[in-house]
């Protein structure tokens, strides 16, 4: 015979731990109240009959916030067949008061004692069994998390649930006793008898829908007058008065608690909680998990990730981990840097000869790595490089002597674009005479030491059979091509070859055709590593905010909080949904049926997913590495800039009509410190990087194809037809991200490259990068570089690249959210509701100006340059601000707005 | 005096509550009644809430909820 068993007990008692213990899932805990804001179901693992039902932590069964109102109508339903209560031991007098509550309902009641060994580590005593007697319930201690009395529980559990007997419940003071009798009495005569007392106290505590169950019940209120008149208080607060002291009376013989000494968790508070380090403490904090996850060690890993699993490949080496500089990596880069230095020294060589109208595709061919694509078209397909061939050597002696010549001088800044922002300036000046080229360089370093940077100017000679020294310093000069190529990669190394050559080369064996190998290359491989290439950073986020949402610290935030977010209506708790929203957006938006104000539910929900989510995490590690370089505060500045982004909406919001209201109610627990088990962080943090995998697999793989096809194919000189790299301007993605790219001019990023990722962001957040690796080409570096020239053409400079990057990332960050949080909010709002759109409409909107402002103002600050969009966006930031600043002048508006309505 | 008065670190026991609309409810069920031992805390970094060490365990409120929570001192 089947049995239901529903788990019952305060918040942050363990109920979700014991629930996993009991079915084998895996559903997310954390330490503070309020985790589970759902019913779940399971079954027994080791009985298939037996459904365990999970229900939100509860105080009371006085509904009062929609989580609560959950677990008490699913309590007040009948289905369960016994409840288990878990009480947290540590906090046993409050835990039991719901016990008390419970024990009314006419189902069998289990207590399972839980952290009973929180208690011995501090020191005091509970007797289990005398509490059994005291409370005529089966009391089974158990340690939820490291599964200790979990049979027993469950074994007094079907016990319970077989014998099938009421509890009795518990005695209050005989006047109140003798009130409860005469009201009971006076019930209906439909109410079942084990039931009257239940109805009768719920009628005193004034339980509006236990009432509306009963139906017609007359006139009782002269029993609630009465208890009040013989109390001298209100009838719910005589209950609550009563049931704590009906434990109070035997909580002495049950428990003994050692007073005086302080527990660890007030000696880490009094640090943590610090009237002036607090704030100072959390904000460090913050930025220690987002400079450590996206700039050192994550930086690291996807480094790893990108260049290595997803890129050529990458060497097996432990040394290299502890030294960087040591290892079969820096093998090979000493080995291969002065090579592409010289390769790239002479293709700008070769560029400038080139502009001074020499013919150099011969030499280009023959002598570089990587000839122009351009050049080898010219050659025809049947031409192969050969330096020593009689005739490259012509083509060279005629190059020489024309370039020398015509005087062709070359620059060649050492410092690559990756570091363009960086101060360090090295550049080469060279020419095809010495004397020229140390003129050159000369007048180059004067001008390095008038501007005061550092750096040097050297001189070098343009030779491609001369001697590769340096005469001042007696080093190698990058300089031509006797600096030998470095050799294959596995000749320094255990070398484990990229995913991409792999897939590459599997496909080239099996002759695969161009355009299929394209899309698996070009497409699929090139999108979807790009956003897999982002996995390590997220797992290391994950697992130092598993910590800290494990150990308790996120309710203490709350606490710091809650005077900041009552400015516009919220309580700390708000900051719940919004840490949860750090891992996505969709439990990010549900959590917010914590909050019992509805202005101040709907606010919440409009604004969680201004947090950066996980699938956000790689637009930001983007573009704190490429465009920033990693320096330290891109990560932690997104993070408060979502912040920032409620706080302002907030307090703007509140002030109209309809967010008008109280403001909504702060009480809150703060749990004990408890260290977080490493198999729980690891969990964490696999669990959401598991999703971020499996949604790279399936919606993304998906995208990205779409992506690809839409910016392969297109329609050039009227015909429709493959359109490639070189024609990309005129694909489907082209026309279609160019229809609404303008919109993005005030911005900076008015190109149909970034446009289209707005609109793929949407169907998921990964999708940013994935197309901007599809839509821009050529592996991770280039296609992070081709970005970064999109960038400097539609903000109209190179110098701006920084300021419209960051645009582009506050508005990607800040716009409305992917599809299924925008489900999320749909469902919450309950449809697609005026409070939906408001909802997206808001977010966009101020995405859009905030990028706009950040954008302009960028520009007038970097460049001076002053236009009419600079004046829109301090019109914009002004009329922020007044939005923040005007008074709240609650009637005024009213009467103002119902004016205008009439 | 009532509850937002006592000063950090002092304790008082709670002798009457006030109207406090709908969070006084929850008030009760946190353990805050009649007779109960409050000892005053802490006071968060910007002013306000106030955490508070009720039967046991910790609990954070507001100052304007405690105002309405009559207490004498201990």
């Amino acid at each position: 015979m089947s049995k239901t068993v529903a788990l019952v007990g305060n918040p942050n008692s363990g109920k979700t731990t014991l629930f996993n213990q009991l079915t084998g899932n895996h559903q997310y805990v954390g330490n503070w109240p309020g985790v589970t804001v759902e019913r779940k179901t399971g079954t027994l693992k080791w009985d298939k009959d037996v459904e365990i039902v999970d229900l939100p932590g509860i105080y009371s069964l006085t509904p009062y916030s929609s989580e609560e109102i959950i677990a008490r109508d699913y309590l007040v339903g009948g289905s369960a067949d016994v409840i288990v209560d878990i009480v947290d031991a540590s906090n046993l007098e409050r835990n039991l008061y719901l016990t008390t509550q419970l024990m009314e309902f006419g189902v069998p009641v289990v207590v399972a004692l839980n952290q009973m060994d929180i208690v011995s580590k501090r020191g005091y005593r509970i007797d289990s069994t005398a509490l059994s007697d005291k409370l005529g319930l089966p009391v089974v201690e158990i340690s939820a998390l490291r599964g200790d009395g979990v049979d027993e529980v469950m074994q007094a559990a079907m016990k319970a649930a077989k014998d099938g007997i009421a509890p009795k419940p518990a005695r209050f003071s005989d006047d109140l006793e003798q009130l409860i009798a005469h009201l009971e009495y006076d019930l209906p005569d439909g109410v079942p008898a084990q039931l009257k007392r239940f109805y009768a106290i719920k009628y005193l505590e004034c339980d509006s829908k236990v009432i509306d169950d009963l139906g017609e019940i007359g006139d009782l209120d002269s029993h609630v007058r009465a208890v009040e008149a013989r109390f001298g208080d209100k009838a719910d607060a005589v209950v609550a008065n009563e049931r704590y002291n009906y434990l109070t009376s035997f909580m002495p013989s049950v428990q003994v608690r050692p007073e005086g000494n302080k527990s660890a968790t007030e000696k880490i508070d009094r640090v943590l909680l610090n009237r002036v380090l607090a704030l100072p403490i959390f904000v460090a904090i913050i930025v220690a998990i987002y400079y450590i996850s996206i700039s050192t060690v994550g930086g690291v890993a996807t480094d790893w990730a990108n260049d290595g699993v997803f890129g050529d490949g990458w060497y097996l080496d432990p040394i290299a981990i502890v030294n960087p500089d040591a290892g079969a990596q820096a093998a090979y880069d000493e080995a291969a840097e002065p090579y592409d230095e010289a390769q790239k020294a002479i293709a700008n060589y070769l560029d400038a000869a080139a502009e001074a109208g020499i013919d150099t595709k011969i030499v280009a061919a023959n002598f570089l790595a990587e000839p122009p694509e351009d050049v080898l078209e010219a050659l025809g397909e049947g031409f192969e490089a050969d330096p020593e061939s009689a005739e490259a050597q012509a083509a060279l002696a005629e190059f020489e002597s024309q370039a020398s010549k015509a005087g062709v001088i070359a620059e060649y800044n050492t410092v690559d674009e990756e570091e363009a922002f960086e101060s360090d300036y090295y550049v080469y000046v060279g020419a095809a005479n010495e004397a020229k080229a140390q003129e050159l360089a000369d007048a180059r370093n004067d001008e390095i030491a008038a501007e005061g940077r550092e750096g040097a100017a050297e001189a070098i000679i343009y030779q491609f059979d001369g001697e590769a020294i340096d005469e001042e310093t007696g080093e190698a000069v990058p300089q031509g091509i006797q600096v030998s190529a470095p050799e294959e990669y596995s000749a320094y190394g255990i070398w484990v070859p990229g995913i991409p050559v792999l897939i590459g080369g599997a496909l080239e064996a099996v002759g695969c055709v161009d355009w299929l190998y394209d899309l698996i290359m070009d497409g699929i491989v090139a999108g979807v590593g790009a956003v897999l290439g982002f996995v390590p950073q997220i797992m290391i986020l994950f697992f130092l905010l598993a910590i800290l949402e494990g150990c308790g610290y996120m309710a203490r935030v709350t606490f710091i909080l809650d005077r900041l977010f009552r400015r516009f209506g919220l309580s700390g708790k708000t900051f719940i949904p919004m840490i949860v929203g750090t891992g996505c957006g969709v439990p990010g938006v549900m959590a917010s049926r914590t909050i019992e104000s509805e202005s101040a539910r709907h606010l919440t929900i409009m604004t969680t997913t201004f947090m950066p989510c996980s699938a956000k995490l790689p637009i930001i590690a983007l573009i704190a590495t490429a465009v920033f370089g990693g320096v330290w505060w891109v990560g932690p500045l997104a993070y408060f800039m979502g912040i920032a982004a409620i706080v302002i909406s907030g307090i703007i919001l509140k002030k109209t009509k309809p967010f008008m209201g109280e403001t909504a109610p702060y009480i809150m627990e703060l749990p004990e410190y408890r260290l977080p088990r490493f198999v729980d962080l690891l969990r964490s943090m696999w669990e959401r990087a598991w999703s971020f995998i499996k949604k790279a697999g399936t919606i993304i793989l998906l995208a990205t194809v779409i992506v690809w096809f839409l910016s392969g194919y297109g329609i050039y000189e009227g015909q429709f037809m493959w359109v490639g790299e070189d024609l990309m301007d005129y694909s489907f993605l082209a026309y279609f991200g160019n229809a609404f790219a303008w919109i993005f001019a005030p911005l900076g990023f008015a190109n149909w490259q970034s446009a289209s990722t707005v609109i793929t962001g949407l169907i998921a957040k990964e999708n940013v990068i994935g197309t901007m690796a599809v839509v821009f080409g050529g592996g991770e570096l280039a296609w992070s570089s081709e970005f970064m020239q999109s960038l400097a053409v539609s903000s109209g400079s190179a110098a701006l690249i920084p300021v419209a990057a960051f645009s582009f990332m506050t508005f990607q960050l800040l716009c409305a959210p992917c599809f299924a949080a925008m489900g999320a909010i749909k469902r919450e709002m309950g449809g697609f509701n005026k409070w939906f759109w408001a909802a997206i409409g808001w977010e966009c909107g101020f995405a859009y100006v905030v990028s706009l402002i950040i954008f302009q103002l960028g520009k007038l600050a970097t460049l001076g340059m002053f236009d009419v969009w600079t004046a829109v966006a301090i019109v914009l930031l002004a009329l922020i601000l007044f939005g923040l600043f005007r008074p709240a002048g609650k009637r005024e508006a009213l009467q103002k707005t119902v004016a205008a309505e009439a | 005096m009532t509850l937002d008065e006592v000063a950090v670190g002092d304790s008082c026991t709670v002798s009457k509550l006030g109207e406090t609309g709908e969070i006084r409810r929850r008030i009760l069920d946190m353990g805050i009644t009649e007779g109960a031992q409050v000892k005053v805390c802490k006071v968060a970094p910007l002013g306000d809430p106030i955490e508070l060490t009720v039967r046991g365990y910790q609990l954070s409120l507001r100052k304007s909820d405690a105002a309405s929570i009559e207490v004498q001192p201990a």
